[in-house]
């Protein structure tokens, strides 16, 4: 009920501002057309029509799934967006295990041991990600390992490869080749930001009284960590990272312009420099969209995890 | 008998880059099989060092730095870390003060008995799973069976620390460590989980070592006690005789200090080998001080009247009134309180005392009825010159002294603050002088100006509140247990300061507790609250020694006994 | 009641808390990032006497200069010490004044922020109930989404420019700072010394000012300081992505942007400094607010 309310909300303010910048018609059509020539076009796009009647059937066909055609391509925006999204979500869905699965070990290292040589390297390096700059880093990478070393591809998806009907460049090796660099890329920051996490949330539990319990009742160090630590640092951490998601689909942004990366990204890109209205006002309702499905798992995720939350109803 | 403990001149110490605190200094304790020591002190004393100490518990850079700790006629020093891990849970079973906290909250109570079971005495499978409701029900838990598979915010604080206590008896251990399990509870529950640890101890033929700052749990269940100061032994043996002949003079202070429910005294007397004792309280006439200057209004026989007063508080918030739920935390209270007199509200945890002294001082709406502070009408009004008058005549002492200053201000702009705002001060050499004179009075002395409020302890931050309500000039004091974060020693010599100021300045004091010793000593008059209502108004004495209402009847029975 | 163990921990904290304090800013791990931003503020300042060109002066520059290797010497005469660019512009020199830019940009805009922030936040806590519930229903919305993102189509609506930018960073943090300002403010609030100033009569104003305000920003002192060098990030991915800042007056993402399409030509010098410099920028500041947090945070650090 109240997403629905926050979406309307969202198309009302999208719709406003996108409107109160620059005219699309100029960007249309030739500049030494004809006065008549430039209004044919302004109405076949509905665009001498006042804002709020334009909104209206904005809405109309937002509603029954039509959020108008790309000025530029003449194709349904939606169309164009579910074509793109696959690779956007593919690069995302890459980065977040990339940075799951380094990002969380080192983090619970790094506050187990907060003394240790290890644990100063791992903080130091997370400094480091979180503070070098994304799209730096990718040219960088592009020197050393394209230009320099030769040894991965510059840009694009490469082959894609199906598996039990999921099609991905991550079931072909010339796919993998070109996964692989901007999954890194993108993943950097998100490793430094689970390791953050994941070391203040192993400090924190480790000095709450039912750890100094379980260890006063003798219990091994791996039953500490297993059973009373990582379900507590957990819950936090997942939803965190669902959120975080959202995120990693907006950076992608980013890293598909620097390795032509055939996502998303950079569609919206030239479309916000295009002024094709029609494609930006539909990737803002699609993203909108997504980051309240996000909200709305995480909070299933929460209530699913969480013992306290799902049991509130039959509390003594 | 052999000794189960025997500790011999331990010393424990605190060694950071800067300096080394000792925390515990040549120690000797001895406990046998099925007996009970109490070890006692207060905030700072050493005494849970003491008992992380001998499970190697302690948080860095906490180090045993002398003594042994001959456990069965073993040294416990001398073990490693997974030698160490044996003798915990197996050997020696610990229970911490706050049961909310000492239970993971992910895992069912069943999972972590199992965990426990499987890893101390190695019994594994069904074996467990009996084992984990034999437990439960051997600390009282009934229908253990289903319980099992609860999650710990299911139980009450009372079950929740039975289950703690099944956890630590999990690997039969031969001694157990209890680090103030009660303090964490209500009176009612804290009788019965003592009585709990006492059976237990008999039963299996442990060894208890209880831990606490209060006599009166020591004097319950302890069959010998050692009172610790500063980081020593300064006394220890027989409870009885510890506690009826103490012989060094802490144990004397400490023990004058605790509050008697059976008769009310002056005074706490000899207690000054603690705090404050150096500091000098002089007397204030009131014709004289600036404090009597301002009373040229006229002042009506009854302070504070209230009428018919309601408060309640939403719990559940909804759109639809029905399915809104409420507290009714006020319910139709009527009192009025004299002049001059020091009034009392006693009741448990949640009986609406505190809403009252909110609702009074203006710091809360109320819903209906009325306030009248001397006869002016305030109820829900801040504006109007006649009102802003009688609440300036009203301020409030709190409960916690470490929230009831702000952190960021100077002692002696926190006193002035009021001199400031209502110009009562014709210079700023005025004004200090008076914040000079106010901070004398309450015992603290003129170089507390400059310093923060965390330069102080809790007693004299109490100090520091009680010469900022002064400030205002007061004619009415509302007391919210002002006391009960404090250390015994302390509330006694706050509770005498009160007293003093309340004889010079002819205040009027609304006094609220849960402690009903501590009333007995301080208040005229006394209502007694349960629920949102008032069970009985009577003079103090009338209600200690005839007290009317079942209610009343209920919690002197509960009233820890003093008279050891 | 308070256990022995965390009393010692009190005494450790406060009496000897200046000492440690002293002790924490001289350990090199917070003494060396201080003299690094020192010198990096140092070089934006005096950017004009520092740099061996004018960048801006299109009369220096020259297109004969194109894509100098770093040590060359250009055709005026200087040497160019981190190569030149595309147009002939010294590297060196167009960092020194991108420098100011990103710098310019993102404490500007830290300011505005931090204003609106404390403000709405404060309000929020002090008043509760409906205003707090509205306040932070719109905090909440904008936080759902990312920064760089709202940065985007804000920047697409404003167009290019400092300014704009300056404007676009400010919206997208003023949430981050309403919010923790709010959630400590709130927890402040319900403090009895807060009631204790409302016994007193003290009138709202001075109660959120004297009171609730000097102890609900300390907070804000370390995330102030990472969030400053997250938006140097931001406005450089913005200049990259060419809605930031435009190459008239670049920054240092303007300059990355500038050099990205020779590095398959071999010329990376032209990426690679400014990213050097920004990365030295970002991290020398975060690791200040990391120390930062430490000093004033000792619970953390055990």
């Amino acid at each position: 009920m109240q997403s629905i309310v926050v979406l309307f909300i969202m198309s009302l303010v999208v719709f406003t501002m996108i409107n109160l910048v620059g005219d699309p018609v100029d960007m249309l059509v030739n500049p030494e057309s004809l006065p008549d020539e430039i209004e044919r076009v302004r109405s076949d796009f509905g665009l001498d029509q006042p804002a709020h009647i334009q909104y209206i059937k904005f809405l109309q066909g937002a509603l029954s799934g039509d959020l108008g055609n790309s000025f530029i391509f003449g194709r349904p925006a939606l169309a164009l967006i579910a074509e793109r999204f696959p690779a956007t979500l593919e690069l995302a869905t890459c980065a977040l295990i990339i940075a799951i699965v380094f990002g969380l070990p080192l983090g619970i290292y790094a506050g187990l041991n907060p003394k240790s040589l290890g644990t100063r390297i791992i903080m130091g390096g997370s400094v480091l990600g979180i503070s070098i700059p994304t799209f730096w880093l990718g040219l960088m990478m592009i020197i050393i390992f394209s230009v320099v070393l030769g040894w991965l591809p510059v840009s694009g998806r490469g082959d894609i490869g199906s598996f039990l009907g999921w099609q991905s460049s991550a079931f072909t090796l010339d796919g993998l080749s070109h996964l692989i660099m901007p999954a890194i890329n993108l993943a950097l920051f998100k490793i430094a930001m689970v390791i953050r996490l994941a070391r203040a949330g192993t400090v924190e539990v480790m000095s709450l009284d039912f750890i100094k319990f379980a260890r006063a009742r003798g219990l091994p160090p791996e039953n500490l960590v297993r059973f009373h630590l990582l379900p507590n640092i957990l819950i936090p951490i997942i939803t965190v990272l669902a959120i975080e998601f959202g995120t990693l689909i907006a950076f992608a942004t980013v890293t598909e312009t620097i390795f032509a990366w055939p996502g998303l990204g950079k569609l919206v890109i030239d479309a916000i420099v295009n002024l094709d209205r029609p494609i930006v006002v539909a990737y803002l309702m699609f993203v909108v969209t997504l980051f309240l499905l996000l909200n709305l798992i995480v909070d299933i995720i929460y209530a699913a995890l969480d013992p306290r939350v799902r049991l509130n109803g039959d509390q003594q | 008998m052999t000794d189960l403990l025997d500790i011999k001149k331990m010393s424990v110490s605190f060694q950071t880059e800067y300096e080394t605190i000792d925390a515990v200094r040549n120690v000797s304790i001895t406990l046998r099989p099925g007996e009970v020591l109490g070890i006692v002190g207060e905030s700072g004393a050493g005494k849970s060092t003491i008992g992380n100490a001998i499970v190697n518990l302690l948080e860095p850079p906490g180090e045993i730095t002398r003594g042994e700790i001959l456990f069965k006629g073993q040294d416990l020093r001398n073990l490693d870390d997974k030698q160490m891990r044996d003798v915990r849970g197996k050997k020696i079973g610990m229970i911490f003060q706050d049961p909310q906290t000492s239970l993971n909250p992910l895992m069912t109570i069943g999972a972590q008995l199992i965990e426990t079971i499987n890893k101390t005495i190695n019994i594994y499978g069904s074996e467990a799973t009996n084992k984990a409701i034999e437990l439960l029900e051997s600390v009282g838990i009934d229908e253990s069976e289903a319980r099992l598979n609860l999650y710990p915010h299911q139980f009450s604080g009372g079950m929740r620390q039975r289950v703690v206590i099944a956890l630590a008896l999990a690997g039969n251990p031969d001694l157990i460590i209890a680090d103030e399990p009660t303090t964490a509870l209500d009176v009612s529950i804290q009788a019965q989980i003592l009585d709990l640890i006492k059976r237990l101890c008999q039963e299996r033929q442990v060894g208890v070592i209880i831990i606490t700052h209060d006599i009166g749990v020591i004097a319950n269940i302890s069959d010998r006690v050692t009172v610790m100061f500063n980081g020593q032994a300064v006394e220890s043996g027989d409870v009885k005789q510890i506690l009826t002949n103490p012989k060094h003079e802490y144990t004397k202070s400490l023990i004058a200090a605790v509050p008697r429910g059976d008769r009310k005294v002056e005074r706490f007397k000899s207690i000054d080998y603690i705090e404050g004792g150096a500091q000098t309280q002089r007397r204030i006439d009131l014709d004289q001080h600036w404090l009597g200057k301002k009373f040229t209004q006229h002042f009506s026989d009854t302070a504070i009247s209230i009428n018919n007063l309601n408060k309640k508080y939403s719990l559940k918030k909804a759109f639809l009134k029905r399915n809104r739920s409420y507290v009714h935390a006020v319910k139709d209270v009527s009192l009025s309180i004299k002049k001059g007199e020091i009034f009392g509200l006693v009741g448990e945890s949640g009986s609406g005392k505190s809403t009252i002294a909110r609702l009074v001082a203006g710091l809360v709406r109320t819903d209906k009825g009325s306030i009248k502070l001397f006869d002016q009408e305030v109820t829900n009004k801040s504006k109007g010159k006649d009102v802003i008058a009688a609440r300036r005549n009203l301020q409030m002492i709190f409960q916690d002294p470490y929230s009831s200053l702000n952190a960021r201000m100077r002692v002696q702009d926190i006193v002035s603050e009021p001199i400031n705002y209502y110009k009562t001060a014709s210079t700023n050499m005025e004004m200090r002088q008076i914040v000079r004179d106010l901070l004398d009075h309450v015992g603290l002395g003129s170089n507390a100006m400059l310093k923060y409020p965390h330069q102080f302890s809790g007693g004299q931050r109490q100090r520091i509140s009680i010469a900022r309500a002064l400030a205002s000039r007061p004619k009415i004091l509302i007391c919210d247990e002002p006391t009960s974060a404090l250390d015994v020693s302390v509330q006694a010599h706050i509770l005498n300061l009160l007293k003093d100021l309340q004889d010079d300045l002819g205040l009027t004091i609304l006094f609220i507790s849960h402690d009903l010793p501590v009333i007995r000593q301080m208040c005229d008059r006394v209502a007694v609250m349960r629920h949102g209502s008032i069970c009985e108004i009577a003079t103090t004495d009338s209600l200690f020694e005839k007290p009317q209402h079942e209610y009343s009847k209920h919690l002197l029975e509960l009233m820890p006994k003093t008279d050891f | 009641m308070k256990d022995g163990q965390s009393l010692i921990e009190d005494k450790l904290n406060s009496a000897k808390y200046k000492k440690v304090l002293k002790a924490n800013f001289l350990k090199p791990a917070t003494l060396i990032p201080i003299l690094l931003l020192a010198f990096i503020a140092g070089c934006a300042i005096f950017a004009p006497i520092l740099a061996p060109t004018n960048p801006y002066d299109l009369a220096i520059v020259s297109i004969m200069d194109s894509r100098l290797a770093p040590g060359e010497v250009m055709f005026n005469g200087t040497v160019a010490w981190l190569g030149t660019d595309g147009a002939g512009r010294d590297v060196l020199s167009a960092i020194i004044y991108g420098l100011r830019t990103s710098l310019i940009v993102a404490l500007t805009s830290a300011a505005i922020a931090l204003t609106v922030g404390i403000v709405v936040g404060l309000i929020a806590a002090f008043y509760g109930g409906k205003i707090d519930a509205f306040l932070m229903r719109i905090v909440d919305i904008q936080l759902s989404f990312p920064a760089i993102l709202i940065a985007l189509v804000l920047l697409a609506l404003l167009g290019k420019g400092i300014d704009k930018v300056i404007i676009a960073l400010a919206i997208v943090q003023w949430a981050l700072y309403a919010r923790t300002v709010r959630a400590t403010a709130i927890v402040e609030r319900r403090k009895e010394y807060i009631e204790a100033a409302s016994t007193l009569g003290l009138n709202n104003f001075r109660i959120i000012v004297k009171h609730l305000l000097p102890n609900s920003i300390s907070p804000l002192i370390v995330l102030a300081t990472l969030q400053t060098a997250h938006s140097i990030s931001i406005e450089a991915t913005l200049s990259f992505l060419g809605v930031g800042v435009p190459i008239t007056e670049p920054s240092l993402g303007s300059l990355i942007s500038n050099g990205f399409d020779f590095i398959l030509s071999g010329a990376y010098w032209i990426t690679f400094f400014p990213g050097i410099m920004l990365l030295a920028t970002v991290a020398a500041i975060n690791v200040f607010g990391d120390q930062l947090r430490t000093i004033l945070n000792p619970r953390l650090s055990k």
